[in-house]
């Protein structure tokens, strides 16, 4: 009897001293980072290091502009403490799994806050101007603005490590700004108004604009929707009238028409990457990037008049 | 002998008011649908001094804009790190743009950049026609947003008051930017 409540004591002892131990491990776990796009894992990798976990919320093979959550992937959602959005139309489909996850609350970090938007071209734009582009991720200057909202939301939620979130967005961003710089360098004189461009997928307007290009014409008629052949025709008249010199296409998500715009039009194609398929990396952003600004560089200077 | 027999329905003039009636129903139905789960209009209506970022601003004013942001969190950190006042060559020196000479700022308007007093930059645009004239206020701390001015007029002399009443009385129109609508979310989080 007496033995037992030695024993009982001596346990009781024993789990009041290892309950801060056990509290604290909690509190010193990475935190698991929620991310929905691609370019959001490259930009959270490179701002927690190995501080943290980065989770991809969609598997990679999937295409973001088609996806339809899946149960074992609002599942995943319970085991994250915050998710990186874009917020503002490029990760909707994040709203309704957040929703219908064990953890409805998990806390966001909305990249986009305050970050000037662009409004949408073609026939999404509905009304003047008033729906924005959601690709802000395919230009560098309002990558860096996400990259460092991020940096600063992380570091509200994981005090410790702040700094070395903001120090590692820093050195990003300035590699960023190199990629950009080496970029612009190579167009020693920028086109004129009548360097025309249009773009396939309603997404490189940002990405242009840091050369000072304006996008003229959008050949989908809705964000990631294949045009109607009598749409297709509309298309083609009017890229002509417009004599518009190139067109962006896409790289990861090539479609048949194309080749009969290109064929029709006469127009050069230069394919650009979304950044939106395969692997989730962490340099994936800064390759794929580099090349998406070699493309824009060669187009100007094979066509500049 | 013919005698004509006149034979009403059954139900005179009550059908036409049924079908009136049911009609009006649908209509009202499908107005108290409508009001209820419609696409609201969240139109904002802005203040006569300040100016839209998305739609009033000319393309090479909306890059500035996000590049002058970008520059206006870096700003801050390098005050953070001990700087007392960031110079407008130690930006250049970082490679930020818009104070980096390159062929961007060459094709938005060449602006000639100036630290005024407090943390405000003055941007003097040689062609206010493509670009205008820009005036950045850097907030105090990390996280809060940097104020942008603009002001279209030529050779225009930096602004001695950076009150808001001041820069407002002289021709400055403070640039604001706002979420309406996604392509396909319809209101912002």
């Amino acid at each position: 009897m007496l033995r037992s409540t030695l024993a009982r004591r001596a346990l009781a002892v024993l789990i009041t001293c290892a309950l801060p131990v056990l509290a604290l491990a909690d509190a010193g776990k990475p935190l698991r980072i929620g991310i929905t796009l691609h370019p959001y894992y490259s930009y959270v990798s490179n701002i927690v290091g190995d501080k943290a976990e980065v989770v991809p919320l969609i598997p990679a093979g999937f295409n973001p502009h088609a996806y339809e959550p899946r149960a074992e992937d609002i599942k995943r959602i319970g085991t994250l403490d915050v998710i990186v959005l874009n917020g503002v139309g490029h990760d909707d489909f994040a709203d309704r799994m957040i929703a219908a996850s064990e953890k409805p609350d998990v806390p966001t970090i909305e990249a986009n806050r305050n970050v000037p938007l662009l409004a949408a071209t073609g026939i999404a734009a509905r009304g003047a101007g008033k729906v924005v582009n959601p690709h802000t991720f395919l230009s560098i200057s309002t990558t860096i603005a996400q990259v460092n909202n991020i940096a600063r939301d992380l570091g509200k939620l994981d005090p410790d490590n702040a700094r070395f979130y903001t120090q590692n967005a820093r050195a990003y961003a300035k590699r960023l700004r190199a990629l950009r710089a080496e970029a612009l360098a190579k167009v020693t004189q920028a086109p004129d108004a009548t360097f025309r461009v249009a773009t396939i997928h309603a997404a490189y307007d940002y990405l242009v604009r840091d050369f000072g290009l304006e996008v003229t014409a959008v050949v989908e008629p809705a964000h990631g929707i294949e045009p109607s052949p009598a749409q297709l025709k509309k298309t083609i008249d009017q890229l002509k009238a417009l004599d518009v010199k190139v067109i962006f296409s896409e790289m990861d998500f090539p479609s048949a028409y194309v080749e009969t715009i290109q064929r029709e039009s006469g127009v050069r194609l230069y394919p650009l990457t979304h950044i939106s398929y395969g692997e989730y990396t962490k340099d994936k952003y800064e390759v794929e990037m580099k090349r998406n600004l070699d493309t824009v560089v060669r187009a100007i200077q094979e066509n500049r008049t | 002998m013919s005698r004509a027999q006149v034979i009403r329905p059954a139900g005179a003039g009550h059908e036409t008011l049924y079908v009136l009636l049911a009609a009006m129903l649908i209509v009202l139905l499908a107005a108290a649908v409508v009001s209820l789960r419609g696409e609201r209009d969240d139109e904002v209506t802005l203040a006569s001094h300040e100016i839209d970022a998305r739609r009033d601003l000319t393309p090479a004013e909306q890059g500035l804009h996000s590049d002058l942001q970008v520059a206006a969190d870096e700003i801050v950190l390098l005050r953070e790190d001990g700087a007392a006042q960031v110079e407008v060559a130690t930006l250049a020196e970082e490679g930020l743009p818009p104070f980096v000479d390159d062929a961007s700022s060459q094709s938005r308007g060449r602006h000639q950049w100036q630290r005024l007093s407090g943390d405000a930059y003055f941007g003097r645009s040689q062609a206010p026609a493509v670009a205008g004239n820009l005036l950045l206020i850097v907030p105090g701390r990390a996280g809060a947003s940097a104020d942008l001015w603009l002001n279209r007029s030529e050779a225009l002399a930096a602004p001695a008051d950076l009150s808001q009443e001041a820069l407002v009385a002289s021709g400055w129109r403070h640039v604001v930017s706002h979420f309406d609508a996604g392509v396909t979310r319809q209101h912002r989080h």
